[in-house]
């Protein structure tokens, strides 16, 4: 199975969203995201996008103070 | 008095970071990703701040001041404008409570921000600016709204777009939320009467105008680099704006130093800059138009809002919605 990981900590709107879902559409289906962040609204940005893009959201961690580790699956 | 400010500037950063309220957020991702979250707070704060500020006004509680309708200049400014945020990576207010976030992005946008409104207001581009804000449209003298266009009491125009949005409000339901931030319904209510709280207090101390941006950090910066800083109750607002934001995210454990990489940084300048000329040139930006003017039903307001979201849809498209595009038609199938 394939994982790739996407560090987008310290980027401006709306890259953290734009690079994770250029990285999620070119992986093939049943493949897994992991994608790190430090800024809230990108949180709420990717999840959001993933899910209604049919995507899984398998993992949301706080890794530390306003970090977190966001695993993606990638569904069809 | 002019202290108030100083408190209103307080609440207004606090609920901005923790709404994580942004208007480019807000009209960029209505495109970008068919989520209408964040528009649906703003949607909210508008029709909050639009009854409150109409209730006042007409029962003559409240004095209120309606920009100018400077057709060309607000229609090339909003573009501009909604250009530069895009690139920035957030609107005037945005970016400042991301600074008291600690984003280093957005405070080269900041600065730049603050050069292109000197730039515009008195510097080399002061001549663009006479010219396109020379041309005003008023009615019998009074800056246009959209109930003087009408000829019609303000209530006629105020109750069905409060009906209507409402609505769809009510309909849109809830969304979700990770990161534990307030939801749309708590930052939209919170800042439409913020809103109100800013025109009331404002107009106390002779300012009569609500929430803006766009004057109170051309005061700071004319202050800074031009002297003779003339602190009135803008000028605190955005005191209180930057270190609500900055208190917020202290305590909610969301401060951090965040630093993009050099190309980022470059450009968040050029889109602090954009957004300089843009804010400076329509006589306000998405606060002060996009949100107080627009409780006054001002014209300026509305062509320059609309302007805005033009310019930032293009640019949206453009830079993340076109590469996404080449991405996925250059895609091999992908096996299931």
């Amino acid at each position: 199975m394939t994982s790739e990981t996407l560090d987008v900590r310290g980027e401006i709107c709306p890259y953290p969203l734009f690079e994770a879902r250029k990285k999620l559409e070119a992986l093939p289906a049943g493949a897994h995201l992991e994608v790190l962040i430090d800024y809230p609204l990108a949180l709420d940005n990717i999840t959001r996008w993933a899910e209604s893009a049919g995507h899984t959201v398998l993992e949301v961690e706080e890794v530390g103070a306003s970090e977190w580790r966001i695993v993606i699956e990638r569904v069809g | 008095m002019i202290l108030s400010g100083l408190v209103v500037g307080l609440a207004f950063g606090y609920g901005l970071q923790r709404g994580r309220f942004c208007s480019n957020t807000g009209f960029r991702d209505i495109l970008l990703t068919a989520d209408s979250t964040m528009f649906r707070a703003w949607a909210l704060a508008v029709l909050v701040q639009l009854v409150g500020v109409t209730a006042l006004s007409t029962s003559g509680f409240l004095p209120v001041t309606v920009p100018p309708f400077w057709w060309a200049a607000n229609l090339l400014g909003g573009l501009t404008f909604g250009v530069g945020m895009v690139l920035a990576g957030g609107c005037s207010s945005g970016t400042c409570y991301r600074v008291g976030e600690g984003l280093a992005g957005s405070l080269l946008a900041l600065i730049a921000f603050g050069a292109g409104l000197l730039i515009m207001s008195g510097g080399a581009l002061a001549p663009l600016e006479r010219a396109l804000q020379g041309s005003v449209v008023s009615a019998d003298g009074e800056s246009l709204t959209l109930a003087n266009l009408l000829g019609v009491n303000p209530w006629l125009v105020v109750v069905p777009l409060a009906i209507a949005v409402g609505w769809w409000l009510v309909r849109s339901g809830a969304s979700k939320y990770r990161s534990g931030g307030w939801s749309w319904q708590v930052s939209g209510a919170a800042l439409g009467v913020i809103g109100i709280a800013a025109w009331l207090s404002s107009a106390a101390t002779g300012r009569v105008y609500g929430l803006s941006m766009t004057g109170p950090m051309r005061v700071w910066f004319e202050g800074i680099f031009q002297g003779g800083l003339a602190l009135d109750w803008g000028a605190f607002l955005i005191v209180g704006l930057f270190l609500g934001a900055f208190l917020s995210a202290l305590s909610h454990g969301e401060a951090r130093w965040r630093v993009p990489k050099g190309d980022r940084l470059m450009q968040s300048i050029i889109g602090g800059l954009l957004m300089g000329f843009g804010a400076q040139l329509a006589g306000g930006c998405t606060i002060g138009h996009s949100l107080t003017g627009l409780s006054v039903l001002s014209v300026a307001s509305v062509v320059t809002t609309v302007s805005i979201i033009g310019g930032a849809w293009a640019t949206s498209w453009w830079m993340f919605m076109r590469p996404v595009r080449q991405m996925q038609r250059q895609a091999q199938p992908v096996p299931t």
